[in-house]
């Protein structure tokens, strides 16, 4: 059985974290914010962009403090956009 | 295909596919009287820095789930004027100064929606759509926040 997340890093994530997935072990039904907390542990160079991050879980955006993930779940960590063009 | 009601959605690497003409054509059908086409091109300098070029990045699944909710959403607001075509492409990966990062095409009935959900689509693209951007300068490189960006709300 599946007992992991998918989480994806973007743009600075990216460049902190170096990989654009991974695989996250979790023990069942989990509060978003226990994960983040588990990530900011193994990658501390998270938070300050995390802060004004948006967080997605199967491509719906989710507030975190009242967000639970389950294995199985696509968890994406969004930096604040900066697409179009530069005007 | 209703091409009153189409939609073609691109993010695509390839500059070849960014050609403003042929967004508008796509578009185009005998029942529509206004075409609105914006395309963004990738400035020389900002906030007074030379930029040598762009890189974009982004998580497609969910670009294209927002895109499509934010077309339905023009089609909401200016249903009553008439159906909209549109077509949407953004850029990913590096693009140079002066090529199309991004190109919105409308067509509509009558000149006013066109325009006026060409406008919608391209600032809530910006605001809503998750695709980052990083400026590469002669002497160092930054991803760049819009202060517009949304998406929690």
């Amino acid at each position: 059985m599946e007992k992991e997340v998918t989480v994806h890093y973007f743009a600075q994530f990216q460049e902190i974290t170096d990989c654009q997935e991974e695989a996250v072990s979790l023990d069942g039904e989990t509060p978003l914010d226990n994960l983040l907390d588990k990530l900011i542990d193994q990658y501390p160079e998270l938070k300050e962009t995390l802060n004004h991050a948006a967080i997605s879980v199967n491509l719906e955006t989710v507030e975190p403090e009242r967000t639970t993930v389950e294995p199985g779940d696509e968890v994406a960590l969004l930096p604040p956009f900066g697409g179009g063009s530069s005007t | 295909m209703d091409k009153l009601n189409s939609t073609r959605i691109l993010l695509t690497d390839d500059a070849e596919q960014m050609n403003t003409g042929e967004h508008a054509d796509f578009v185009q059908h005998d029942g529509a009287g206004g075409i609105a086409t914006f395309s963004g091109t990738v400035r020389d300098n900002n906030e007074g820095r030379d930029v040598d070029f762009l890189e974009y990045e982004t998580y497609e699944a969910l670009a294209r789930k927002q895109l499509n909710g934010l077309i339905e959403e023009a089609r909401e607001r200016w249903s009553g004027r008439g159906k909209l075509a549109v077509a949407v492409s953004h850029r990913t990966g590096k693009v140079s100064i002066g090529e199309p990062a991004v190109i919105v095409a409308v067509s509509a009935p009558h000149r006013a929606e066109s325009l006026e959900a060409c406008r919608f689509l391209i600032d809530r693209l910006k605001a809503d759509v998750p695709i980052w951007k990083k400026e590469h300068f002669s002497d160092g490189e930054v991803w760049v926040e819009n202060e517009e960006t949304d998406l929690a709300q």
